[in-house]
């Protein structure tokens, strides 16, 4: 796993790059990059090269003139046109999920397929209470968390910085309204995925990415919480490397391997 | 006070004692069956007619005792005789089934009797795990898993899918949707704590089967426990008790009446407690509830049968004349606080006569005095 840097027209965006084979770029939450103890990104590694930016305002990455959720797919639109050859497959994790589809309303030459992984409440006034840290946590990663160690104090200052420093911008309501409407042009198959247990993006109010987008294909995994990719590392690489590598015959038991 | 009549779809006497389980079915007897089947529909039809509130059936497996292994297809057939009481299918077992199949059919049946159903969504005895090679210790998180999974099919108007524990799913968008929106009333059994935890958590109704007087006050005094933790007051209809009943024109006439043995496929239970020895043995209940592995891996092991009294002091009949059987629903309302009894009419000496007097017998002078409770 290598951590670098790239410069997108004069500003700097950190990221981490895993693996190797055909790309896949997966956007972050509004915690940032995930914990050092994620197993998922070292699973994805295995069968893809998978690159990870943290976004413009998140951990190492400057914010430079980013103000909406489209600036920011713009940045990482060029981040994807200088780290890969044409087009990728992504994946959005909750607040990653609008600059996910952002990036593939506006740039669609450039994603095959997307998974959407919780992606924020639309249309419904959703407040989810966070409790304590500690409650936080649970309704983050849930019970049994894929991961090789729980994050470090590092981690969670990090986390607790990046929520800091840009919850405010991608929680408003008229960002969210505007996204809305323009789903129904997201041309790329997509998946959207969903824990059971998520009280953050509760699966329940997810209905409108179904509704909407037109090629869309939509997944509950039971007993998750929010952060799927840790609260459920094996499912979630499962359902996305299937999703990613079997596009529409994704639906169809493909028998014993 | 609502009252299910509860009656299994039967073969009645083999032409041999069938004396373990699972039965050989070279003891089926195809013309006797269609003559059972003709009889069960009639007493069901009796039973709407004289004012039972449900018709209720479950799902047992393997021998004479039940000809309806598939309780939805034989749900979705009742539905035709019964024509104004609820049609309770309690139930599914669901740890043993597909549960979108499940889903599917439940409203099928919810659809073919105009909204009536009532879906018992169960794990069933232990010996049933024997049937469909499903592991029982894996019986609660399947339970579990499709519970929610079922809920979903019928609540979620989008195409989903599920990646479970146990079922995983691409495409579940089940038609018909129930009649009932958003599900028909759902109950689901409580004799062990885990489950009157799931049912209070699932904010459902809690049915008591198998089980004793004691236990059952108990176990519906847990469950109201964890429905106020939970935040909702079950009503007294949230609350299904199960009993054999028998009624005769005095208490002298029913001792005299049940000292007879239903015949039929009786023989068959020290095969059953057996398979759920084993069963319960294997992981069935879990480690919070080792008391209910100990009963069933010791039952039948001991005592003689007992007696009438012990059988009515247990709960686990009403039994004698109408008065002294309205007073014994009484007692079970004011101790469990059921105000639903699902009762098992007994045939003494396999003695449909005695079978139907009794039913009644209890319509026509028991349910006049439980009708307010």
């Amino acid at each position: 796993m290598k951590r670098g840097t790239v410069d997108i027209n004069g500003q700097s965006i950190a990221y981490i790059e895993a693996g190797a084979g055909r790309p896949l770029v997966f956007l972050h939450g509004m915690g940032g990059a995930p914990p050092g103890g994620a197993n998922f990104v070292e699973s994805l590694a295995k069968e893809r090269r998978v690159l990870l930016p943290s976004l413009p305002g998140w951990d190492d990455s400057e914010l430079g003139s980013c103000a909406t959720h489209q600036d920011v797919a713009g940045v990482i639109a060029s981040f994807i046109e200088q780290s890969a050859e044409g087009a990728v497959d992504l994946v959005g994790e909750s607040a990653g999920s609008p600059v996910a589809l952002w990036l593939t309303i506006n740039r669609p030459e450039l994603v095959s397929k997307l998974v959407l992984v919780a992606p924020p409440v639309l249309g419904h006034a959703h407040r989810p209470n966070f409790g304590s840290t500690e409650q936080l946590l649970r309704m983050l990663y849930g019970d049994d968390p894929d991961w090789s160690e729980p994050p470090s104090d590092a981690d969670e200052a990090r986390r607790v910085r990046n929520t800091g420093a840009n919850a405010q911008r991608y929680r408003s309501p008229e960002a969210m309204q505007a996204l809305l409407g323009k789903l129904p042009e997201v041309k790329a198959p997509t998946l959207l995925l969903w824990g059971t247990e998520d009280s953050i993006s509760p699966p329940e109010l997810g209905a409108p990415y179904k509704q909407l987008i037109p090629n869309a294909y939509r997944i509950y995994v039971y007993g998750a919480a929010h952060s799927l990719p840790v609260a459920a590392g094996p499912r979630f690489v499962k359902l996305t490397l299937d999703f990613f590598d079997r596009g529409e015959f994704f639906v169809v038991n493909p028998g014993r391997e | 006070m609502k009252i299910a009549y509860f009656s299994t779809l039967g073969h009645g006497r083999t032409r041999q004692p069938a004396t373990s389980w699972p039965v050989p079915n070279e003891l089926f007897d195809p013309e006797q069956a269609l003559r059972m089947q003709d009889d069960y529909f009639a007493e069901c039809r009796l039973a709407d007619n004289m004012g039972f509130d449900w018709v209720s059936i479950a799902e047992h497996h393997y021998s004479p005792g039940s000809l309806a292994p598939s309780i939805n297809v034989l749900g979705a057939a009742l539905a035709q005789h019964v024509k104004r009481a609820k049609i309770a299918i309690l139930g599914a077992l669901l740890p043993l089934n597909n549960p979108v199949r499940v889903a599917e059919e439940l409203a099928m049946v919810d659809m073919l009797s105009n909204g009536r159903l009532v879906a018992g969504l169960l794990r069933g005895a232990p010996f049933e795990y024997l049937v469909y090679n499903v592991p029982p210790s894996e019986s609660r998180s399947r339970f579990e898993e499709a519970w929610d999974l079922i809920h979903t099919a019928w609540t979620d108007t989008q195409p989903f899918g599920w990646e479970g524990e146990h079922y995983q799913f691409r495409n579940v968008s089940i038609w018909p949707r129930p009649i009932q929106q958003p599900t028909p009333p759902i109950l689901v059994s409580g004799s062990s704590k885990d489950s009157g935890e799931f049912a209070a958590r699932k904010k459902v109704s809690l049915g008591l089967a198998f089980t004793t007087f004691d236990l059952a006050t108990g176990a519906a005094a847990y469950y109201r426990e964890r429905c106020d933790a939970w935040g909702w007051t079950p009503t007294p209809d949230n609350v299904l008790y199960r009993a054999q009943c028998y009624v005769a024109d005095s208490d002298e006439q029913a001792a005299e009446d049940v000292k007879t043995p239903q015949g039929g496929a009786a023989g068959i239970g020290g095969g059953i407690a057996n398979a759920n020895r084993l069963v319960a043995m294997s992981g069935f209940f879990g480690q919070r509830d080792a008391n209910l592995t100990e009963r069933f891996s010791t039952m039948g092991q001991h005592h003689g049968p007992p007696t009438l009294q012990q059988q009515i002091d247990t709960g686990s009949i009403v039994c004698g004349s109408p008065d002294s059987v309205a007073a014994q629903l009484k007692r079970l309302y004011d101790s469990i606080g059921c105000g639903v009894v699902e009762l098992a009419f007994s045939a003494p000496g396999g003695s449909r006569d005695a079978k139907l007097h009794s039913m009644e017998l209890f319509a026509t002078k028991v349910l006049p005095q439980v009708r307010d409770l």
